[in-house]
């Protein structure tokens, strides 16, 4: 009988031990996970912040640049309004003279327009070659122009912001014949 | 922790992107372009230039502007491809002493590492200023029939530009990984990749421990995007001659417009079967400008194309017989490359492999994707943090009228905790019940029930002034808590719900399709219990201004009054929206009629602020009393 509660009161101890005591390595484990997960919780709160900060960026741009593929598309348009004053300006009947005025001013509002909303044209002609606003889609030997000038363009560049978001595409002038 | 960036160095366009709460994203370039043209120019004022600035100066510069490097990439100058390479490139290439293939400008010498460091540099510095951190690591992809000498100058290309390369990994590899392909079982994939230039066609077969095998691998690499974009010139420039008599090829400025024209046209007929090329004043003659105006229809184009269509062929049916496979066990095809967004080339995989190709990743970037998940497991991001997990379903309580307010809205991430403040509907009533419910549908009958619970011991008041604040919050492993508090005693009650009651997917399903099925009745009838609720609202704060004012108030305007109201309450039953709206709109009138004569009466003392002005409109009658202002009452409970 007596045994019998000893066997009991050690079974009894051994149990608490295993509930109440955990042992050293199951410590070590649970601190160790302890530290994971801290690790882990920093490095999401972290990414968060920096998500943040990403997206205000990129709400930055979008406001920037958001309507730049609406711009874009018009730019072929006024491409072509170019050709056509440029085609009609060499006529010498009065009447058209007064035509190619009038469409001179339409072509100014349009552009003015654009550059209200952020549109800057691309000077080219004259300048020496840069491409970083300049594509250069040929090269030509051209008599009393400096080596890498622009001498021609085929289609003005615009900037967008202060991003190019057409570069010219020129004529450059070369140093050979 | 920093991150891996995941970069695409390919043979014409590289591209990079990066493992953002485990979602990839594509990361554009300074010039906010998604891809950059793998060029590297050296200036003659001693700068390098990389990318489409290089582009645009190669005509300038075409014995110092290096593009298609990739094609020396660990090769031996003697190499077969090189020597084709030689051919066409106009920049110098030589033998250096290993026999390996090189590169000088000015006299300089370079190895194709060195160059493909430089497009590295450009785009570990994209990632870096969209990151707004430091990038020191990198997964690069390579094609799958690279041998181990050009991984090896791939990953040594990356330590020149300052990346410590994680992994080399296939490009269809990482195709197949963006493509998230279950690597759960075993399985043959066919990746199809037609770029602008070049095309490969690769068997992989995926075990399942994800261990990606590339059985075979075959191509061509000289044919692509921009051999279709010839063809259109062509046709262009025939077309024209035909009717006028003039060659545009003779003109570079026309020729510029015809290309541009051509790639255009190109990508509109992938979405639509016909295109107009309008190109006004394309040039003149003595009869003054002519201009282009010519219609191709998606049929003539892949006309135009047949033959190099068919050239697909051949390839894929090698690549599939080197494989070992038969068509049946190539499970998926996937598709790599902007050219592959054309409807006959998808015609063409579709009946060479017999199944329809897997869409939906932009084929430009699905490479880059693919290296920067990969990135994104080796640093550990994809495994553990980031998978979390969202409710499928919206959840909130049932509100006076039966309706359905929803607390926590579907496809929340979770964990989240939001609370909102109730009040009562009817005066000194002494508890509220929470009818937890879980759906999409405008009334609590209609979704589902998952608890309930009272909150007793209210302190008696009017309706509308006790303030109850419901939070629901949804642990890490979905467990949703509801805690009612009232803000005046103190006193709160609490209900624990498990795994969201053990919907299944199918389920979860059925549910949301039955809102969208039913959204407009029930909005019919929401509408009618929201117009019934706020005459409700109205008649209540006209009746107690009626009685706080009584001795204030001339008996004709009370009765007039009186009158309103009854007739209102008659109308609280009424099912339809029209009566409810002529209802409460008499009401109002009366109530503001009434309130105008009063505040005559007060002189400009009660001309102050409006600060009862609330949504009730009878409240202005009242509204030198703040304590009945309405600003809590978003919903009022039914009472129990």
């Amino acid at each position: 009988m007596e045994q019998n509660d000893k066997l009991n009161n050690d079974k009894k101890a051994e149990e608490t031990t295993l509930e109440n005591e955990p042992t050293v390595e199951v410590l070590k484990e649970v601190k160790k996970e302890e530290v994971d997960y801290k690790a882990k919780y920093y490095y999401v709160a972290a990414e968060m912040d920096n998500y943040r900060k990403r997206m205000e960026r990129e709400k930055e741009n979008l406001l920037k640049f958001g309507n730049e593929r609406v711009i874009s598309d018009l730019l072929d348009v006024a491409d072509n309004f170019d050709r056509t004053i440029g085609m009609l300006k060499g006529d010498t009947d009065q009447k058209m003279k007064n035509v190619v005025i009038g469409l001179d001013m339409v072509q100014k509002q349009f552009l003015d327009t654009m550059c209200k909303h952020g549109l800057t044209p691309i000077q080219s002609i004259g300048k020496e070659f840069d491409p970083n606003f300049h594509e250069a889609v040929a090269q030509e030997y051209a008599e009393g122009k400096k080596p890498n000038e622009v001498i021609k363009e085929f289609q003005k560049g615009y900037c967008l912001n202060g991003r190019v978001i057409r570069a010219s595409k020129v004529v450059v002038s070369s140093d050979k014949q | 922790m920093g991150k891996i960036i995941g970069i695409d160095l390919g043979t014409t366009n590289s591209c990079v992107a990066v493992m953002e709460n485990g979602v990839y994203k594509i990361v554009p370039n300074a010039e906010g372009h998604n891809t950059t043209p793998s060029i590297v120019g050296f200036a003659s004022n001693g700068e390098i230039v990389v990318g489409q600035v290089a582009k645009r100066q190669a005509v300038t510069n075409p014995t110092k502007t290096l593009f298609g490097i990739k094609r020396l990439v660990g090769r031996k100058f003697s190499d077969k491809g090189v020597q084709h390479f030689k051919a066409v490139a106009p920049f110098e290439m030589f033998s250096n002493k290993n026999g390996d293939a090189w590169v000088k400008v000015d006299g300089k010498e370079f190895s194709p590492e060195e160059i493909s460091a430089k497009i590295l540099e450009k785009m570990k510095k994209a990632a870096e200023d969209y990151l707004g951190q430091t990038v020191t690591e990198a997964v690069i992809t390579v094609p799958a029939y690279f041998n181990d000498a050009q991984r090896q100058a791939t990953k040594d290309a990356g330590r020149i530009a300052g990346l410590d390369v994680k992994r080399i990994i296939n490009e269809p590899t990482a195709a197949a990984l963006a493509y998230g392909l279950d690597t759960k079982k075993d399985k043959n994939i066919a990746v199809f990749d037609l770029g602008g230039g070049t095309f490969d066609v690769s068997v992989l077969e995926i075990t399942t421990d994800g261990v990606f095998e590339v059985k075979s691998t075959n191509g061509d690499t000289f044919l692509g995007g921009e051999d279709f974009d010839y063809r259109i010139i062509n046709w262009l420039a025939e077309e024209f001659k035909k009717e006028t008599s003039i060659d545009l090829k003779n003109d570079k400025m026309a020729l510029q417009r015809l290309k541009e024209a051509a790639e255009k046209a190109k990508h509109e007929l992938s979405s639509v079967t016909q295109t107009d090329i309008n190109l006004p004043f394309i040039t003149m003659d003595a009869s003054g400008p002519k201009h282009m105006n010519l219609n191709l229809s998606r049929a003539k184009f892949e006309s135009l194309i047949g033959d190099l269509i068919d050239k697909l062929v051949g390839p894929c049916k090698m690549a599939i017989k080197d494989s070992g496979l038969s068509l049946a066990e190539i499970h998926e095809v996937i598709l790599v490359g902007g050219a592959t967004r054309m409807p006959i080339v998808q015609a063409k995989v579709k009946e060479i492999f017999g199944k329809e190709p897997s869409k939906g990743v932009n084929p430009d970037e699905v490479v880059a994707a693919g290296a920067a998940i990969q990135g994104g497991v080796l640093s550990g991001d994809v495994k553990d943090v980031l998978l979390l997990d969202v409710t499928p379903l919206s959840l909130g309580i049932e509100t006076l009228g039966g309706v359905f307010t929803k607390i926590i809205e579907k496809n929340t991430t979770i964990p989240t905790k939001k609370s909102q403040v109730f009040s009562t509907a009817v005066d000194n009533q002494p508890a509220v019940s929470i009818h937890v419910l879980q759906g999409e549908r405008e009334f609590a009958n209609d979704n589902k029930t998952l608890g309930k619970f009272d909150l007793t011991g209210i302190n008696p008041a009017a309706r509308g002034v006790p303030q109850i604040e419901v939070v629901f919050d949804i642990d890490a492993n979905g467990i949703v808590h509801v805690n009612a508090i009232d803000k005046a005693t103190g006193k709160s009650q609490n209900i624990v719900i498990t795994s969201n009651s053990g919907l299944s997917e199918a389920q979860i399903k059925e549910m949301v399709a039955d809102a969208d099925k039913n959204r407009e009745s029930d909005k019919k009838r929401r509408e009618v219990v929201d117009g019934r609720n706020s005459l409700d609202s109205l008649v209540f704060a006209s009746e107690k201004a009626l009685k706080d004012s009584a001795d204030k108030i001339p008996a004709d305007k009370k009765a007039e009054l009186e009158g309103a109201i009854s007739e209102a309450k008659t109308k609280l039953t009424s099912e339809s929206l029209d009566e409810i709206k002529a209802a409460t709109e008499r009401l109002q009138n009366v109530a503001h009629g009434l309130a105008q004569y009063m505040y005559q009466g007060t002189g400009a003392e009660g001309a102050g602020p409006g600060q009862g002005a609330g949504p009730e409109g009878a409240a202005e009658s009242d509204s030198k009393k703040k304590e009945d202002g309405d600003d809590v009452v978003d919903a009022d409970y039914k009472e129990v």
